[in-house]
């Protein structure tokens, strides 16, 4: 051994520096480097040069500045435990007070030690007897290192303040925030149990019902604390206790990573693993509430797999992960969880914190209403989980959650110009009316939606106009869904609702402006266009009106022709014609005493209930008419159509489809059935009288009834006259089969 | 200074998921940093900045595969053409027909471009700190708190050698010991990662 005043050789040194020497030998050679510079100096030549070592500074020095504080300030979950409570213990030994009571520890103010909790990472706490109140409280305070930072812990009483106002069942309450021997401290309910942490550790994955109840425990304390504007910012299972009598969740260390955050630069003393953390939090952003929901969303993952959603060797690829990966779908681990649990748990992990819940209570709320369903599945019918992201475009719900209402003439020129043109009345307060609902932005969720957030405008305008003078409407709009139905008054009226995703009101508004809706009046007629300017067509800013309804309310003799570019159509309950016509959707139309004569490109047709002649027509759509007093004539070029309880003329054509009809009552006209490669199919009811001409190419012809005494011809041409004949029934078809049968 | 914003490309991620060896996701985990940053600070917007890191490490891979390391020339001074010329390209297309600046912005890629030797080292500076601070955190937890504190408060924070004694609670030479002991450390863990990236090169 050398000698405190004999210079340590290279070898010594080097192994100094490598943490190879053993205690003793290691304070001797500390002992003379206290007193040697030159041996100091050399010892730093074993690391590196002069160039080295200015290289190495320059490129430490102040690194912090330039790299993200949070990524500093999150320690690594392999910390040496036993140091660091071997220096609490240590740090506790000075810092507690001298007791009465030979069994116990210490004292901290009025508080009997009785042992340590734990050491956490931004403090020990310890379980102390309150002799006064005659109960147990949890007692927290720093850690050394950071109670040495007057920041530390000035946040750490601050905070605790805050915290101690928030008053809930499901946050660990705390009593009294004091300072011994020039410490802080906090008193806090002393919760007999264990940490959501230790439950995970021993047990694994929870059950999903306990999933629920304890979640929806956590989400309300957390909306509690968030409700008086305090963050937690590091909600994790070790944070959330669970209550052994009544297995009650408390969220408990509220604010606390703060503290830590602000007063260190470094990993020692500070929080445990970023495994929870949120990405914004990886960043270093400004966290607010939707940051805790990340973290809920992650311990949530945690409760259904039994580990945290992020895993990784590093810090650095931890911090990676949580910014830039998805975790597993818990389903995938865990088949037993249900989907809209592995849902909201997606939900809540987005990146993007305006893609997350909008608040703890919303998915408090979501999680008591699944409970109420998981317990008693038969008697409380699922939730409708609107929130759940949707893979096709759904209908969107309209709970209105803020309404705007204000005069049209200053937002809408068209609805200015349609209240001039017809001189309606102007004292009227539903006309020209435009309303705009935020759609609750959770609820029209849109599988290739940008997020899930992106707000949903719904923006309402009314027209009306007099009708006394009308008889005819006639209405053109270049996309949209139209709707007819009657108006009781003697007036028309067409609400136009607009659809937007859109950030705020004030864009929507200046879109609408460039989708022009106007009405005009000529002989008798009601022209009605609406159309987007060339310019909003041609910019990427129309998808962003998905979607436009007019629903119109005519009296009902009018009659109507309307045309739209794109959209659906329906109309229902009127008396006079009809005609509708689009480039491309469904038209759907019952009710109708008229004639009726739709046309669309590529949608289905359906039509019921008619009195007048129906004529309709679609390229590849399918057609359905029943209930048709008059004559039928139908036509597809590549669907299929089907006719039933038809009376009159029945002339359906296909291109490539089938064709069923069903013949109920006696016809009074021909029928004319006739598809290029598809099959026909007829039901006739008992008794009818008609004159069947049946004909294939290549198929072949089932007619049951007509096979003893009709004429055959290789079973590909029936003609037969059916009790005794009547109008004639024709169905021909090129490669297909035909069969007559009975209809029952 | 600029963070790599939160999206990491498609590409970075992939190439990180390939199975190309440790050394490639260190570097991609030291390189990615600077990259971002060298093109922030030559005026590129973030979304511009992600573009360039992802050209620029994508261009990084099919040379690696290449690389001819007998050839001369470092892998770094190669690495800063590459990401100065697509920032320059980026920058370009983006101001094409806005007025060229007079002062900052415009100046580095026009007909006086700021010397190229300055810029390559900064650029070089920023790679050493990026190394530094990712061989820092991986040696982190080899140390007991008391010897990584001092070293940080030492060497980042540029504390005092007394100051840090004094609240650590150690003798002067302790810290010098702990700054020591935790760099030479760092300075294997770059040294190894420097050989096994140069071998990833050669090998590929």
């Amino acid at each position: 051994m050398k000698t405190a005043n004999q210079c340590l050789s290279d070898a010594l040194l080097d192994a100094l520096v490598e943490g190879e020497l053993n205690a003793n030998e290691e304070a001797s050679v500390q002992h003379h480097l206290d007193s040697c510079d030159d041996c100091c100096s050399r010892m730093r030549e074993r690391v590196g040069d002069g160039q080295w070592w200015k290289e190495a500074e320059s490129s430490l020095a102040e690194l912090e500045s330039s790299w993200n504080p949070s990524t500093l300030s999150v320690g690594a979950r392999t910390q040496d435990d036993r140091q660091l409570t071997a220096t609490a213990i240590a740090h506790l030994e000075q810092w507690i007070g001298p007791t009465d009571d030979p069994t116990k520890f210490g004292r901290i103010g009025s508080y009997e030690v009785v042992g340590l909790i734990g050491v956490g990472g931004a403090g020990i706490v310890l379980k102390a007897f309150d002799a006064r109140l005659h109960r147990f409280v949890a007692i927290k305070t720093l850690l050394p290192a950071l109670a040495s930072s007057v920041l530390a812990r000035r946040r750490f009483e601050r905070e605790s303040r805050a915290v101690a106002a928030i008053s809930h069942e499901n946050v660990v309450p705390i009593y009294a925030v004091d300072t011994h021997n020039g410490h802080p401290y906090i008193a806090m309910h002393y919760v007999d149990g264990q940490s959501l942490q230790r439950r995970l550790h021993e047990h694994g994955p929870l059950e999903p019902l306990e999933i629920a109840r304890l979640g929806a425990q956590i989400a309300r304390g957390l909306a509690a604390a968030h409700a008086q504007g305090i963050i937690h910012r590091d909600v994790k299972p070790a944070n959330i206790l669970l209550e052994r009598a009544v297995d009650r969740a408390l969220v408990s260390d509220f604010g606390l990573a703060r503290v830590v955050d602000e007063a260190t630069t470094h990993s020692s003393a500070v929080t445990g693993t970023p495994q929870y953390m949120s990405p914004e939090q990886c960043q270093g952003v400004t966290a607010d509430q939707r940051s805790d929901l990340f973290s809920f969303g992650s311990v949530l993952y945690a409760m259904c797999v039994g580990r945290a959603p992020f895993r990784s060797d590093t810090l650095m690829g931890m911090l990676r992960k949580v910014c830039e990966t998805t975790p597993r779908d818990v389903r995938e681990i865990n088949p037993d969880i249900p989907k809209w649990l592995a849902g909201l748990i997606t939900r809540l992990m987005q990146k993007h914190p305006e893609d997350r819940f909008k608040s703890a209570s919303q998915v408090a709320e979501i999680l008591e209403a699944e409970i109420a369903h998981m317990q008693s599945p038969s008697t409380v019918v699922a939730p409708p989980r609107e929130w759940l992201p949707k893979t096709d475009a759904q209908p969107i719900a309209t709970p209105t959650l803020r309404r705007f209402v204000m005069p049209a003439a200053t937002t809408l020129l068209g609805a200015a110009l349609a209240v001039a043109a017809l001189q309606v009345q102007t004292d009227k307060p539903s006309q020209g009316e435009i309303t705009i609902n935020r759609l609750d932005s959770g609820q029209a969720v849109i599988a290739k939606a940008k997020g899930y957030n992106e707000a949903k405008l719904e923006m309402r305008e009314v027209m009306t106009f007099a009708a006394d003078s009308l008889s005819e409407v006639d209405i053109r709009v270049d996309a949209g869904n139209l709707q007819f139905s009657t108006h009781p008054k003697d007036e028309v009226s067409v609400e136009v609702v607009r659809k937007f995703k859109i950030e705020d009101e004030t864009e929507a508004k200046r879109l609408a402006e460039q989708h022009r809706v106007e009405g005009v009046v000529r002989d008798a007629k009601l022209v009605f266009e609406a159309k987007m300017d060339e310019a909003l067509k041609k910019s990427k800013d129309r998808h962003k009106i998905y979607n436009v309804n007019f629903i119109f309310k005519l009296p009902e003799t009018i009659n109507l022709e309307a045309l739209t570019a794109g959209g659906n159509v329906s109309a229902a309950d009127l008396a006079g014609n009809v005609k509708l016509k689009t480039a491309g959707g469904n038209v759907a139309l019952k009710d109708v005493q008229g004639a009726v004569s739709a046309e669309t490109s590529g949608g289905n047709i359906k039509i019921g209930n008619t009195t007048g002649d129906v004529k309709v027509k679609t390229s590849g759509g399918n057609i359905d008419v029943g209930e048709a007093q008059g004559s039928v004539e139908a036509t597809t070029s590549g669907g299929n159509v089907h006719v039933s309880e038809v009376q009159g003329t029945i002339v359906a054509t296909t291109g490539g489809g089938n064709v069923s009809v069903q013949i109920t009552k006696q016809p009074e006209a021909d029928c004319v059935i006739s598809t290029g490669a598809g099959n026909i199919q007829v039901g006739i009811a008992k008794g009818l009288k008609l004159s069947l001409d049946c004909k294939t190419s290549l198929g072949r012809i089932q007619a049951p009834f007509a096979s003893s005494d009709g004429k055959k011809k290789q079973n590909t041409h029936v003609i037969h006259e059916l009790n005794g004949g009547g109008p004639k029934l024709v169905a021909k078809t090129g490669a297909g089969n035909v069969a007559l049968s009975e209809h029952k | 200074m600029n963070q790599l914003p939160k999206t990491r490309h498609s590409l970075v991620a992939r190439l990180a998921d390939t199975d190309n060896g440790k050394a490639w996701n260190e570097f991609l985990e030291i390189y990615e940093q600077v990259i971002y940053r060298y093109a922030c600070s030559r005026g590129l917007q973030a979304a511009d900045a992600e573009n360039v890191t992802q050209q620029v490490l994508e261009a990084v891979m099919l040379k690696s595969r290449t690389w001819d390391a007998s050839a001369g020339g470092s892998f770094g001074a190669w690495l800063f053409r590459v990401t100065r010329n697509l920032a320059a390209k980026t920058w370009n297309e983006r101001e094409k027909g806005a007025v060229p600046l007079s002062d900052g912005g415009g100046s580095w890629l026009a007909d006086e471009p700021s010397p190229l030797a300055e810029e390559q080292s900064i650029f070089q500076f920023e790679y050493r700190k990026a190394l530094f601070h990712w061989a820092a955190m991986r040696v982190r937890d080899r140390f007991a708190p008391q010897t990584w504190d001092a070293f940080w408060q030492g060497m980042v924070q540029l504390r005092a050698p007394d100051q840090i004694a004094e609240d650590l609670g150690l003798s002067r030479s302790s810290v010098y010991v702990a700054k020591c002991r935790v760099l030479r450390r760092i300075r294997s863990e770059i040294e190894r990662f420097e050989h096994e990236f140069a071998q990833h090169l050669e090998v590929d």
